[in-house]
């Protein structure tokens, strides 16, 4: 009886273990690392700044990542989509026909729903280009999502015609990026705690979160993500799912686009280029795995928050770009690493 | 008739791609009266030859079923360590040394990608990923901030020199190009990579040694990449941590428009330079042509995107 | 007597059946019938058209003619899903799982309950699948990814889901196959529970003290026919066996003169591995054809990767040629004139995008070519005498494999190892999918190589192949070799004895 209820105490506890990702020990040692190595480093306005930089960065753009590596794929149109997306927006919002210009003077909150809602549609209509082709060849998404990401880098530059759009004198639209609920002030200065954008990556994270574990989809994706196969002749629509993830992941990256033209009131068509291998990295360092079917969007903001405090973390401590690099190579390279050796030590 | 469709079957791929970069090059001259001129040919040419020397170490990454993304960052690294070692003698001697250092730190890293591959198991495109970004890393790290320039004549004479009128990258390229087609096909090695691309398991019951196969390949490309760096530094006379982070890029679209299969096993050197030649001429075409320097990357992805699409490979998934 | 016939009145009947495939008749006219609450074991050889029955009853296939009847009404099936509305489920040998979702997940996969928005009624989904999980007594727990369970469970999760679509009638293939002394037991219970539930069983099995334990009926087939159906409790296992046997097809023996040499081609003592295989001795002499008997799943396949080196020996003393190999590899035993040819061409044995010729090549790289550099001319050379000498059907051997015919391919195996010139060879199912002409031909020419010195270890689960081509015969069962037959002179009956493990070794 005795030995019995200590061996499903002994159960329970394991069982929390396992439920609290690895990951997450992994963040907090890097932030008392940079604490301890900088003063500044553990300070609500800091922390305030690794988050409003994850969430105008990598923190959604990991999502939409970790949505095509679940179902085996890669999307790298993901940076080309959230350049895209905020180049349309910064482009409505400032578009100098008649139309536009009477909107703007006239009711600019529905301009901003009119930009907004472009910026998203373009993700979509990228992602659904990716998804279709993807969704019905066995051609690598690599490639294929490589090839829509110059398009889309493309279609930005166009639309941008060689200079940067600033945007001025439209407060509620900066306020996306920059504004924040709930100020304190800390000495000198006055700190959101609940940044906007932030809460729109939280938002995103909480829907994907309730989309992966509450709804059909988010099962197919894991079922196709295990053993394609399988899912196939158990009836799912596999084709359906991978175009929905595709799509979906447009959808997300569009956010990031439209977050990052606001914080920095102006698009230039480099913005955002490059971020989809951060996402990639943000991902399966949350514990994505290439071959599909793993994580959850939780672990992967994890990874995202890792990513953005080490960026931080190593500019606090007066490092440079360089050792940023090194080291996010490094922890990718070590958290796969150790992911691998630990899932073959379980089944060979 | 039957029995010739067996022997042409194969190398049907390889035959539309000709033909398909055979009416580009037509239209070209048809559309565009300076795109034929010696002069023009000639710089395509060296354009191509840059392009093609990156995808060819990274079609040997692919034709293992791997894929190689650290090449950019290589090239950078090299070129610095090149730029390093140049400042301390800027002489023949130290240039001479820098040239061996180069190669040396390329190798290393190809040996560090083998590695994470082969013994830490991680997926190629992570491997290399993980690599790119410590490599990259270093080279901001070594340079501080500095642009290492102006170098000797006969450095310089590598990337920009020429030889019986022919640009020295071109040379270069087409004797690697050789090598590496000598390698694939005519050498144990080759018939290795293509064995454990192919069918890994079939490989390895063959007794074929998997691991130093990859390894070696991916110590090639690295290899190649360093190469590539000799001539691309030389060519711009500059070394800065920046350069090439779109090459592994451009390098893969080359390869898979030159029909280097992802899965591995499929694929010659030859596909790999028509492919180079393809992205070549159509942007070059479309510089010759005036259109808008914002369009030509676009209408790149859409030539990737297309060719891969039309691939024989690219059967249809069932549901 | 009259009564008991009454009460168990056929639930399900199939009548006449026949389905041909190209050159085979793989059902011919085949009658069976299923009570309700039956475990009805069907036993026969390989290729004697148990898992076609099962195909056509679950859908798979369709019958060229004859009838099945359900309940007493006539059914056809076109495909899975009808035998599934008709309640049949079957369990193949191999899981159709996906490893990352839960057991209830799995069970439920494609058809999860949800609330009217759409959402995933997760708790009905687990209470559901643990209430069919309960049913069984399988202590598994519907919350569990299904990857760490053991291949056990994760039969049973199988079992569950066949359960969740309310199934009647349940085809088993094999499913021992793969499990433990303990493991079996769990399954069996979990098949008592499930007939007095009313649920009919067929059972496939080519274990023969199995089926005393849960058949009731038991049916033989043989070469596409019903040989016979007895009450279990009726039928001894000799009868059994010589029903499933038949009367001994007087096979040519091929060899006539042994060739066996003094000298040891392979030694193994006391191998051990993690898993399967439990201190295995055998040896093979050169010049000597050693058979290896045993059912699916007994271990030969592994102890071949196992000498060979695809798989680790936690311990156990390998040599070749009288010298030992230390830690074998491929690679190492290729240099040491061994050769194998895998069981699974496909997967194992070819590169089937890459040509003929060079498929050839691939084992014996560096022998022939200790330069490193490949010489076109005598790799074509090769590749056309061995086109020559096994008669590879092709008009060039530049085509890639991928478009030859089976028996072709597996003699494009055969020439890679025949190129390396080695002087022991493993043969693992050298026949399988193989037609009839072609199979004659390998026999033919593993005696051949037998002659000229050369030790061969055959795999075979066929087992007239094994008595017209063996020397020598080990019979492996459950990891270990339980019996050697020292010479030719057996009979099927006997091996079968052995493997099946009607007797006590």
């Amino acid at each position: 009886m005795n030995s019995q209820s200590l061996r499903s105490r002994r159960e329970t506890l394991a069982h929390y273990y396992h439920k609290v990702p690895a990951t997450v020990f992994l963040l907090f040692g890097m932030i008392l690392f940079f604490s301890l190595l900088s003063d500044k480093y553990f300070t609500v306005s800091n922390i305030m700044n690794v988050i409003v930089q994850c969430s105008s960065g990598v923190g959604i753009v990991a999502l939409a990542s970790y949505l095509a590596i679940c179902s085996t794929g890669v999307d790298l149109s993901l940076g080309g989509i959230v350049s895209l997306s905020g180049m349309i927006t910064a482009k409505i919002l400032t578009w100098d026909i008649p139309l536009f210009s009477q909107i703007r003077n006239n009711n600019p909150v529905f301009l901003l729903l009119i930009a907004v809602t472009a910026a998203i549609a373009a993700g979509a209509a990228i992602g659904s280009m990716n998804g279709l082709i993807l969704a019905r060849t066995k051609i690598p998404s690599f490639i294929v999502t490589l090839g829509m990401y110059k398009i889309c880098e493309t279609f930005s530059r166009v639309i941008a015609g060689g200079t940067t759009i600033r945007i001025n004198g439209l407060p509620l639209f900066e306020f996306i990026g920059n504004g924040s609920l709930l100020n304190v002030q800390i000495g000198r200065r006055s700190i959101g705690l609940l940044p906007i954008s932030m809460i729109i990556m939280l938002l995103l994270y909480i829907f994907f979160s309730f989309v992966m574990k509450k709804t059909r989809f988010g099962t197919y994706v894991y079922a196709i993500g295990g053993n394609n196969e399988s899912a196939a002749l158990s009836g799912i629509n596999t084709v359906l799912t991978r175009y929905r993830v595709f799509l979906y992941g447009g959808m997300i990256a569009a956010f990031t686009g439209i977050i990052f033209t606001s914080r920095l009131t102006s698009a230039s068509a480099q913005n955002g280029l490059g971020l989809e291998f951060d996402g990639i990295a943000a991902a399966v360092v949350g514990g994505a795995a290439m071959s599909g079917g793993r994580s959850t969007p939780g672990r992967t903001l994890i990874g995202a928050l890792i990513i953005s405090v080490m960026k931080n973390g190593f500019n606090m401590i007066g490092m440079s770009n360089s050792i940023q690099m090194i080291a996010i190579g490094c922890v990718l390279i070590a958290v796969v690493s150790v992911d691998t050796l630990r899932n073959r030590r379980r089944f060979v | 008739m039957k029995k010739y469709w067996g022997l042409l079957k194969p190398r049907l791929d390889t035959l539309s791609r000709l033909t398909a970069l055979a009416i580009i090059f037509l239209s070209l001259v048809i559309v565009s009266p300076s795109f034929a001129s010696a002069a023009n040919i000639i710089n395509v040419l060296r354009i191509t030859s840059l392009t093609l020397m990156m995808a060819i170490g990274v079609a040997l990454c692919m034709l293992v079923g791997g894929i190689d993304l650290s090449i950019g960052a290589t090239i950078a690294l090299t070129s610095i360590l090149f730029g390093k070692f140049f400042q301390v003698g800027q002489s023949t001697a130290s240039m001479i040394m820098g040239i061996t250092g180069m190669l040396a730190v390329s190798i290393l890293i190809g040996l560090v990608n083998g590695f994470c591959i082969v013994f830490l198991h991680l997926p190629p495109f992570l491997a290399t990923f993980g690599v790119q970004q410590i490599v990259r890393g270093l080279a901001y790290l070594l340079t501080s901030g500095l642009v290492y320039s102006n170098f000797t004549e006969d450095f310089r004479f590598i990337g920009g020199g020429q030889l019986f009128g022919i640009p020295m990258p071109i040379i270069i390229a087409v004797i690697l190009l050789l090598i590496i087609s000598f390698t694939l096909n005519k050498t144990t090695f080759g018939y290795r990579v293509y064995a454990v691309g192919s069918n890994r398991e079939s490989a390895r019951y063959s007794g074929i040694p998997v691991n130093k196969t990859l390894i070696t390949t991916y110590v090639l490309s690295s290899l190649i990449a360093g190469i590539a760096g000799i001539v691309y530094t030389s060519r711009l006379n500059a070394a800065e941590p920046t350069i090439g982070a779109e090459f592994a890029q451009t390098a893969i679209a080359a390869a898979a428009i030159g029909g280097i299969s992802f899965r591995g096993g499929n694929g010659n050197v030859l596909g790999v330079v028509i492919g180079a030649l393809i992205l070549t001429l159509v942007s070059n075409g479309m510089t010759l042509l005036g259109v808008d320097s914002n369009w030509q990357v676009g209408i790149s992805g859409v030539v990737i995107i297309l060719s891969v699409l039309v691939d024989r490979n690219a059967s249809v998934r069932k549901t | 007597m009259e009564n008991t016939e009454k009460a168990v009145e056929p639930f399900l009947k199939v009548q006449n059946v026949c389905k041909e495939f190209p050159g085979v008749k793989a059902l011919d006219n085949v009658s069976f019938d299923l009570c309700k609450g039956e475990v009805h074991v069907l036993i026969g050889e390989n290729g004697a058209g148990k898992s076609t029955l099962m195909k056509v009853l679950s859908g798979v296939y369709q019958q060229d003619s004859g009838e099945i009847y359900l309940n007493g009404k006539k059914v056809e099936f076109q495909n899975t899903r009808d035998a599934q509305l008709a309640r049949i489920a079957i369990i193949f040998q191999e899981f159709n799982l996906v490893p990352n979702l839960t057991v209830a997940q799995n069970i439920f996969l494609g058809r999860e309950p949800v609330s009217s928005r759409g959402v995933l009624d997760r708790k009905k989904l687990n209470a559901d699948a643990q209430a069919i999980l309960d049913s069984l007594n399988t202590g598994i727990s519907a919350t569990d990814k299904v990857e760490l369970l053991g291949v056990a469970h994760q039969q049973l999760v199988e079992l569950a889901k066949a359960l969740s679509f309310d199934s009647e009638i349940l085809i088993m293939d094999e499913p021992t196959a793969t499990l433990s002394e303990n493991e079996i037991n769990t399954l069996f219970d979990t098949i008592f529970r499930l007939k007095a539930r009313g649920v009919s069983i067929i059972y496939i099995s080519h274990r023969l003290h199995e089926v005393y334990k849960i058949g009731d009926r038991i049916t033989v087939l043989r070469d596409g026919q019903t040989v016979g159906t007895r009450l279990v409790s009726e039928a001894s296992m000799d009868e059994l066996i010589r029903l499933m046997v038949g009367r001994e097809i007087q096979r040519e023996r091929i060899r006539e003169e042994n060739t066996v040499q003094e000298s040891m081609a392979l030694e193994v003592r006391g191998l051990w591995d993690r898993k399967l295989l439990q201190d295995i001795s055998i040896n093979v002499r050169r010049g000597e054809i050693v058979g290896i008997a045993g059912l699916v799943g007994s271990g030969r396949t592994e102890l071949a990767q196992t000498i060979f080196g695809i798989k680790r020996r936690s311990k156990g003393y390998i040599a070749l040629f009288g010298r030992e190999l230390e830690k074998s590899s491929p690679g190492k035993c290729v240099m040491r004139k061994a050769g194998f040819l895998p069981e699974n061409r496909k997967e194992q044995g070819l590169s089937l995008n890459l040509p003929i010729r060079t498929n050839i090549v691939h084992a014996a790289l560096s022998m022939l070519f200790p330069m490193g550099i490949v010489r076109r001319k005598k790799e074509k050379d090769i590749a056309e005498n061995y086109r020559k000498r096994l008669r590879i059907i092709t008009p060039d051997t530049k085509r890639n494999v991928s478009n030859l015919s089976g028996g072709n391919q597996q003699k494009v195996v055969l020439a890679k190892w025949l190129a390396t010139e080695s002087d022991f060879l493993i043969f693992d199912e050298p026949t399988r999918g193989v037609d009839v002409g072609a199979k004659e031909e390998i026999h033919f020419l593993i005696d051949d190589l037998a002659r000229n010195g050369k030790g061969i270890l055959v795999i075979s689960s066929d087992l007239p192949e094994l008595l017209t081509i063996a020397d020598r015969i080990y019979v492996m069962r459950e990891g270990r070799i339980v019996k050697e037959f020292k010479d030719s002179h057996v009979t099927q009956e006997e091996i079968i004895a052995f493997a099946a493990g009607g007797v006590v070794a």
